[in-house]
């Protein structure tokens, strides 16, 4: 009887006794550092040094020129700021050599972009790195080397500067993009329009039309060899297809006492979704560019247009007036009554899905002024960008980060122009062209 | 008793037992950490008549020292012969240099002015230009390290030591280069303060759809424009000013909840054995203001201006070793939270960035008494508090 008494009470004391142990030494085997939340930060663009690139060769001015061409690719983001060479420290005469980090430092240079150039014949080699100041190395993948012919040496300034914004971002590039627009010229009330490809940034310019009928609305394929637009060139307006090298073009759909616009490709290339009026009224259909096939997604009494697919091609949003005035609406991709998800106040037009997959960007009219805006895919977070006269028809650049869209000036010498502005808010700019300019689509990157 | 209550009177006889053991020997066992002795210093009042008198009594010798010089006019000349020694050194680099740059430098004028004109002309082909051809990947950091004495080739040295004679340009934060920060809210000219010049009434309706052109299709019909749609009514405007003050007092309110945030159980509990591999020596605890002075410090070196959105939604948490001299020789990524592993790393590389710049200008504000307490600093980095919204 003591026995299993005196053991139970051993058991009891040793249990004491760790429990004991426990809560003593458990505070002191969880000591943690100081733990410290920085709460605030600065926005300012990233002071970076890109010296001129080092002529390896035959280079002559190309290398003075790509220097500029990534310089005014990363500044133009609005995320950099370059670092004038007269304040530069060391001058870098060799690409291989020594990089004296602290001299590089001291002039608060987070990021060094050293590159080289060199020609022959008609050959162009660009090579470049990216260091990582503070850290004093190279930034992972970011020493790399391109080469061509040297009438494609803005290509690879592009790409140049693609890889040193991603690597430094985290974002996708865009630089190695271009964008069709509309060129106008002539008075307001009689412009004459014709399609135009420049480079993003608003070089290198060419025509695709000529200005005899009036186009509107052009959109690249996902592989940017195509071109859907509007064309007038029958009196009607009609969806045409534009190979891109070849300049080969036809009409895509012609119903006779019908209307076909706001034509849109699907992610996969193969069909394109427009809008097509047929006795007052406007759905939108399905056009299989193979087979010639002919779907219609919606119908209804209002006006269904705008339509843009979601980047997995599942869905689709569009804007109609079924509820009085324009909103915006997302259907499954074969079609349906969709879901609003504008619920703002105003009108909500041109809506087109991030190719990232998480906005959808739009044009709103609300209490007399236009704002481009984007939206999450179900309508929340709202955010208008712009606001202006008439500001309209965003584009998204191939990395879902900047949009571009057509602002146009109020009175009878209203002049249409191209701006862009980052997803923020900020960076709001310009495109230069060479005059009039409006309905821009963004290419993707190109190969 | 039933054998069902046993279980129960000895867990709580454990228990019992267990506390008034800890109440008996817990003390005797485990002392406690003496508090930090309090400094006392002796302060005397001195009247400003003293203070005066002191003052007075400390000051003439300078005062006496311009009286005296003995002005011999003899010693003018020597400032002469001073300038003239320096310009001799000057001139003996120069020869160096002169004769490096005239090997390369001097072909490539005349490439310039062809690359030029082909640059400048538009063309109207409308073929995309050609493309780069597959990228190759160059050695990825060939470059000595920069304390190894690259030798010059003929040309020119590689990089100097010194800092040459150009202007260096100190950059600190401008109000011409940092764009306004309006703090949690992005100030985009749609959310601005309408002015008179970009202010208007009316605007015309998007076109849902193009005009239907007249019945009888007429080609020169198609080469006019359709007609604009007039104009309709406007309602109210709503502008949604942004409060500066409000946001800086949300701003001032987070930095000083940041400095207060002491160490709780459940860091303790999220990374229970990772200290870096360091047995953290105990001291001082750092004070909420010198807590509030490193997050400062660190945060006017933490540039958001070049994050992705990904990164602009995440946290990082990193937990920094410090040498004795405040220079962090240590980073590692101990939590994070984010929509993107992208997002987070560079979020991530911005955090090491801002505490190495932070150390660079100036060095954070770190108290020398409690290096065994700062060693090793967690610092949480979460950006989204800076998000655009």
């Amino acid at each position: 009887m003591l026995r299993p008494m005196m053991k139970s009470l051993a058991v009891v004391v040793a249990l004491a006794l760790a429990l004991t142990l426990g809560m003593a030494t458990a505070p002191v085997l969880a000591q943690e550092p100081p733990r410290i939340v920085i709460g605030s930060a600065v926005i300012e663009p990233m002071p970076i040094a890109v010296p001129t690139f080092i002529d390896e060769g035959g280079a002559g001015d190309y290398a003075r020129e790509i220097s500029r061409v990534v310089i005014s690719d990363l500044e133009g983001t609005g995320f950099f700021r370059n670092i004038g060479e007269e304040a530069h420290i060391s001058k870098v005469t060799s690409f291989d050599g020594g990089v004296a980090f602290e001299d590089w430092k001291a002039i608060n240079a987070q990021v060094l972009v050293t590159g080289a150039v060199s020609v022959a014949g008609d050959r162009i080699t660009v090579k470049f790195r990216a260091y990582d100041v503070f850290n004093g190395n190279t930034m992972e993948g970011a020493a790399l080397q391109f080469a061509g012919t040297t009438d494609g040496w803005r290509r690879m300034a592009h790409k140049v500067a693609d890889v040193i914004y991603s690597k430094i971002t985290g974002e996708g590039g865009y630089f190695d993009s271009r964008v069709v627009f509309v060129s106008e010229s002539g008075p307001k009330n009689a412009r004459l329009k014709r399609l135009a490809v420049m480079d993003y940034d608003g070089a290198n310019v060419a025509y695709l039309t000529d200005s005899n009928s009036i186009v509107l609305a052009p959109r690249f394929s996902p592989a940017g060899d195509r071109i859907v637009y509007t064309s007038f060139e029958t009196g009607f307006p009609r969806i045409t297809l534009m190979d891109v090298a070849s300049l080969d073009r036809r009409a895509l759909e012609e119903q006779p006492g019908t209307m076909t616009f706001a034509p849109r490709f699907s992610p996969d290339g193969r069909t394109v979704v427009f809008s097509l009026e047929r006795g007052g009224n406007s759905d939108i259909y399905l056009l299989d560019l193979g087979s010639g096939a002919l779907s219609q997604l919606t119908n209804s009494p209002s006006i269904e247009t705008a339509p843009s697919f979601s980047p997995d091609g599942s869905q689709i949003v569009f804007e109609s007036d079924r509820s009085g005035a324009q909103q915006i609406y997302v259907m499954p991709a074969g079609g349906g009554e969709g879901t609003r998800i504008s619920g703002g106040e105003g009108r909500y037009g041109t809506p087109v899905w991030s190719p990232r997959g998480d906005y959808i960007a739009f044009t709103k009219q609300n209490a007399g002024r236009f704002h481009i805006g984007v939206m999450r895919t179900d309508g929340s977070e709202e955010r208008l960008l712009t606001a202006s006269f008439l500001d309209e028809g965003p584009t998204w650049a191939p990395n879902g980060r900047v949009l571009m869209f057509t602002r146009e000036t109020s009175g009878a010498g209203g002049q249409t122009s191209l701006w862009s502005v980052d997803i923020t808010g900020r960076n709001l700019k310009q495109i230069p062209t060479d005059g009039p300019a409006s309905d821009p689509a963004w290419s993707p990157l190109l190969p | 008793m039933e054998r069902r209550f046993q279980t129960g009177t000895v867990v709580s006889a454990v228990g019992h037992l267990g506390v008034i053991l800890w109440v008996l020997v817990g003390d005797w066992l485990f002392a406690a950490v003496k508090p930090p002795e309090t400094i006392v210093m002796t302060v005397s009042t001195v009247t400003s008549a003293e203070f005066d008198a002191l003052q007075a009594a400390a000051t003439p010798t300078p005062a006496k020292e311009p009286v005296r010089p003995q002005p011999k006019p003899e010693p003018k000349p020597e400032p002469k012969p001073e300038p003239v020694p320096t310009p001799e050194p000057v001139p003996d680099p120069l020869p160096d240099p002169v004769p490096d740059p005239v090997p390369t430098p001097e072909p490539p004028p005349s490439d310039a002015p062809q690359a030029a004109e082909e640059q400048a002309i538009q063309s109207d082909s409308t073929e995309i230009q050609p493309a780069p051809e597959a990228e190759k990947i160059i050695a990825p950091d060939p470059v000595q390290p920069e304390t190894v004495v690259t030798t010059a080739d003929v040309a020119a040295p590689a990089v100097s030591d010194q800092p040459t004679d150009a202007p260096v340009e100190t950059l600190p934060p401008t109000d011409a280069t940092v764009p306004k920060d309006t703090g949690d809210v992005t100030l985009t000219e749609a959310n601005q303060d309408q002015t008179a010049e970009t202010g208007m009434t009316t605007s015309i309706r998007p076109k849902s759809r193009p005009e239907r052109p007249a019945p009888a299709p007429d080609v020169a019909a198609a080469e006019t424009q359709p007609a604009e749609t007039p104009p309709q009514d406007s309602a109210q405007l709503t502008v949604q000013p942004v409060d500066d003050a409000a946001t800086q007092d949300a701003i001032d309110a987070l930095l000083g909840a940041a400095a207060e945030v002491p160490v709780t159980e459940d860091v303790a509990s999220d990374t229970p054995a990772d200290t870096g591999g360091q047995d953290l020596p105990q001291g001082p605890p750092l004070t909420g203001g010198e807590m509030g002075n490193i997050s400062s410090s660190i945060a006017r070196k933490w540039n958001l201006g070049a994050a992705s959105t990904d990164a602009m939604s995440s946290t990082v948490t990193i937990r920094v070793s410090f040498s004795q001299d405040g220079t962090p020789i240590d980073f590692k990524l101990i939590e994070s939270d984010g929509p993107t592993q992208t997002g987070i790393d560079k979020l991530y590389e911005t955090a090491q960035r801002a505490v190495n710049r932070a150390h660079q200008d100036g060095g954070l504000p770190l108290p020398p008494d409690k290096y065994d307490t700062w060693q090793v600093l967690d610092l949480v980095f979460d950006a989204n508090g800076m998000r655009a919204r």
